[in-house]
């Protein structure tokens, strides 16, 4: 006897077995109706049969099983009453049941009439007419089990972000086997373990999972199957799967996948556009259907529609749409610029004799329109916040939704426009933030009434332009941090402020340390304290930074300051002691010579100096910079006056030059970031100067961080 | 290596038609008919120094069901053991629990052998991954 028939004699003992029990059970359950242990035993026999059947490959069998399974639950469930024709028609069954097992067993089907109508029966007593719905439920159980074989073969790219809890391994899951399995959907282009979280030796538990992993995969499956080889683990941990097909641009035609269906067919496909023509005049819009059928109104799906529009405008990722009028007016100015620069070399070749002034007007005019020029090259980046907003939007609906929290949503400068690259860094700490609003800011509804606030709570977001910076905040009227918390993990954690008053900085620096989380309950949504760090290191590498204001009951507000454009800017060329530097003319509110009755000092050598009718404190640039510079001899110096929007100040230098408008490069890539130091240029003359960094420099100023020296 | 897996279920026919799927998949598999068993035949296994890949267990057995079998497995020296849980439709509720034991995964019953091997492959390692 091989195994499978082995497994069939098996069967056929414990049907035979069930089928007893369930005829015992029956008679009991007639003489006292209703649910109960009877019924449960029938129900728990015919259940156990059903699985039976089905290992055995007896489908037939299992899916009729399966109805009366269906029936007893419902009795179960006092959806049905046990009646006498119904348990006469049950024990029928198990008579019925035993012959179609006898059947399978000497290899014959049941006869399908019998069979139809036996179900036509049993869905009658169930309330269902006829058997097509129920077939197709089981159908539909079954090819469910099976996974999709890919729907086309195409490459596709995805994303997939795995943080696992801490304890994974307790739940008998192996990081490394999911990532094989992974493997055999497709090829995994890039993996990236992080390890930041790994302690050291001496601390790490080794039943603890400490690494995370970014990876891409190539595959030709699709979302769901990719999402099938997380199936356990996806609900405990955070686990992010994106399909990236779009922006990876490897081996993808992009046309392609921008046109629509019918276009691509005209060009790969072999249709003609007659042919196409024809279908789309046959066929109606899905929205046109609906209209018809009443099923929702048109503004509505206009409304949708817009909406999808701008979602799609605003996120195409890989490629920049630009307006051709926009690349038209470059093409002109383009042309102008061209065109002055022939005036000014057939001049300069002596074809044209132009007067001095005139030369000057054309190079004049040069300038003007090589500005534009500049600034719409520049604008063809900008993208407004709006669909970056819009998801931030529906984060905060589910997540409200899941935590039963009641969330009103405020937008306001959504047109606020960014570089698309500096979108693309900040979206998701803003995302990281909206988080911590939504689980950690606003409370529950009945927290919100207790103490006297709607039951609504609020969570705005909101950017604008000041200066040569963007502002973006989220704020909530939350309950605000809980400082006393806040200090005790400082404390905690060893950093050691709890002596002093919290300030902005001193807050950041806490709650941006790794690892730090006040929430005592950890949701799926802001995660376990990892992301505050992420947070700041992200924001400040578009060169940003993160100010915290919150009180308590009243709620907390995030602003990222973030500097518009990494590269052009207008700003006064000043010189200090034989040294270049550019500052940012955004920032300068008047510049003026040195008057020394005009400054009084303070205490050691705290200097004020009087500008409009305000006593602004002022510093040499020289000490910050940590240039030395005489002492006393301030005669013939220069002061500039300075407003980044949070403090006032002044700055000594020796000389103030003229303004230009200057190209920054970044210090960073070629030695390090240096606060105060927002890069440097290269001025006409060949000389390189420093572009002052406003915000850094009164940072270092008002909280006395010395380069060199002191100021 | 071969790998075991050991299946705990009362039903007879469910033992042998999972274990006949699992033997041709290539695993060695040992049986037991209920919690309890298995947990005597998990203690035995340990004295000699065997230890199974992964555990299937259904939920509704009499004298100790599959909730609490994993529970004392998670307690016990084989608690980084996958346990794979078996619900029916009706029991869909039993999927919260087990994952609140400590189970790995789940399956619902009845299944086809494919998915059955499917899922398996998501919890054990095999030959030639290794």
């Amino acid at each position: 006897m091989n195994e499978r028939e082995e497994t069939l004699q098996i069967f056929f003992a414990e049907t035979e077995d069930l089928l007893k029990k369930s005829e015992e059970s029956l008679l009991r359950l007639e003489a006292a109706p209703g649910p109960g242990s009877d019924l449960e035993e029938l129900f728990r026999a015919i259940h156990t049969l059903k699985s039976g059947s089905a290992m055995v490959g007896f489908n037939a069998l299992s899916e009729y099983v399966h109805i009366i399974e269906n029936l007893l639950d419902r009795i179960r469930n006092n959806q049905l009453s046990v009646t006498r024709p119904l348990i006469s028609f049950l024990l029928e069954d198990v008579d019925f049941i035993r012959s179609m097992v006898d059947r399978h067993a000497g290899g014959e089907d049941v006869d399908p009439d019998t069979l139809n109508t036996r179900k036509a029966q049993l869905n009658r007593f169930l309330g269902i007419e006829g058997v097509s719905g129920q077939e197709k439920a089981i159908e539909e159980a079954i090819r469910e089990a099976v996974p999709d074989s890919a729907e086309d073969e195409s490459w596709r790219y995805y994303h997939i972000d795995l943080k696992f809890r801490k304890d994974l391994f307790n739940f008998g899951h192996d990081p490394l086997l999911l990532l094989l399995n992974l493997t055999e959907l497709g090829e995994c282009v890039e993996v990236v373990a992080d390890t930041s979280e790994l302690p050291g030796y001496k601390e790490m538990d080794f039943y603890k999972l400490y690494i995370s992993w970014r990876v891409i995969l190539k595959t030709t499956a699709s979302i769901r199957e990719v999402e099938d080889v997380f199936m356990f683990v996806r609900d405990e941990n955070k686990i992010v799967i994106e399909e990236i097909t779009d922006r990876y641009r490897e081996g993808v035609d992009l046309q392609l996948g921008e046109m629509p269906l019918g276009e691509a067919l005209i060009e790969r496909g072999g249709i003609t556009r007659e042919d196409l023509e024809s279908a789309l005049g046959k066929q109606k819009k899905v929205g046109e259907i609906l209209v018809d059928e009443g099923k929702i109104d048109k503004e509505a799906i206009h409304k949708v529609v817009s909406l999808q529009q701008e979602s799609r405008f605003v996120y195409r990722k890989t490629s920049l749409r630009v307006d051709a009028e926009k690349i038209d007016c470059l093409i002109n100015l383009a042309e102008e610029i061209g065109i002055g620069l022939s005036r000014v070399q057939s001049f300069l070749v002596g074809e044209d004799s132009l007067s001095r002034d005139e030369i000057e007007q054309e190079i004049k005019t040069l300038f003007k329109v090589n500005r534009e020029f500049q600034e719409r090259v520049a604008g063809v980046r900008m993208f407004s916040l709006k669909g970056t907003f819009r998801r931030f939007q529906r984060i905060v609906r589910d997540a409200a939704y899941d935590q039963k929290k009641r969330i009103k949503v405020i937008l306001s400068g959504v047109d606020t426009e960014l570089d698309k690259e500096v979108i693309e860094y900040i979206a998701d700490p803003l995302k990281h933030l909206v988080r911590n609003c939504v689980d950690h800011g606003i409370e529950s509804p009945e927290e919100r009434v207790a103490a006297g606030k709607p039951a609504e709570g609020i969570i705005e977001f909101k950017a604008y332009q000041k200066g040569g910076k963007i502002f973006i905040q989220i704020s909530d009227d939350g309950h605000g941090f809980d400082m006393e918390k806040i200090r005790h993990h400082a404390l905690e954690m060893g950093l050691d402020k709890a002596g002093e008053k919290l300030d902005n900085d001193t807050l950041i620096e806490i709650i941006c340390h790794p690892g730090f989380s006040t929430a005592s309950s950890v949701t799926e949504l802001s995660g376990r304290g990892v992301g505050m760090d992420v947070v700041k290191t992200q924001v400040e590498r578009v060169g940003g930074s993160i100010q915290i204001e919150t009180k308590k009951g009243k709620g907390t507000v995030f602003t990222l300051i973030i500097p518009l454009t990494f590269t052009l800017i207008d700003a006064l060329h000043v010189r200090d002691q034989d040294r270049s530097y550019l500052v940012p003319l955004w920032g300068i509110m008047g510049v003026g010579r040195f008057d020394a009755g005009r400054m009084r000092t303070f205490g050691a050598d705290e200097k004020v100096y009087r500008f409009r009718g305000e006593y602004l404190p002022l510093m040499s640039l020289c000490r910050v910079y940590g240039t030395i510079a005489p002492e006393n001899d301030r005669t013939g110096m220069a002061t500039v006056f300075l407003d980044t929007g949070r403090q006032k100040f002044g700055i000594l230098i020796d000389e103030v030059l003229a303004s230009y408008q200057v190209v920054v490069k970044s210090i960073e890539s070629h030695y390090r970031s240096v606060r105060g130091v927002g890069g440097a240029t290269i001025m006409r003359d060949g000389s390189v100067a420093i572009v002052l960094d406003l915000l850094g420099l009164e940072e270092i100023f008002f909280k006395h961080l010395l380069l060199g020296g002191e100021v | 290596m071969e790998r075991l897996i050991m299946v705990v279920d009362d039903s007879p026919t469910f033992r042998s038609s999972v274990s006949f799927s699992l033997r041709n998949a290539g695993y060695k598999v040992i049986e037991a008919k209920d919690g309890k068993d298995a947990f005597e035949k998990l203690s035995n296994m340990k004295e000699e120094g065997q230890i199974p890949s992964l555990i299937i267990t259904d939920v509704n057995m009499p004298r100790m069901d599959g909730i609490a079998f994993t529970k004392k497995v998670k307690k016990g020296d084989f608690r980084f053991l996958p346990i794979l849980v078996l619900t029916t439709e009706s029991e869909e509720s039993m999927i919260e629990k087990g994952r609140a034991a400590g189970a790995s995964g789940w399956l619902v019953k009845p299944f086809r052998p494919e998915k059955f091997l499917w899922v398996i492959k998501k919890l054990v390692w095999t030959d030639e991954r290794t």
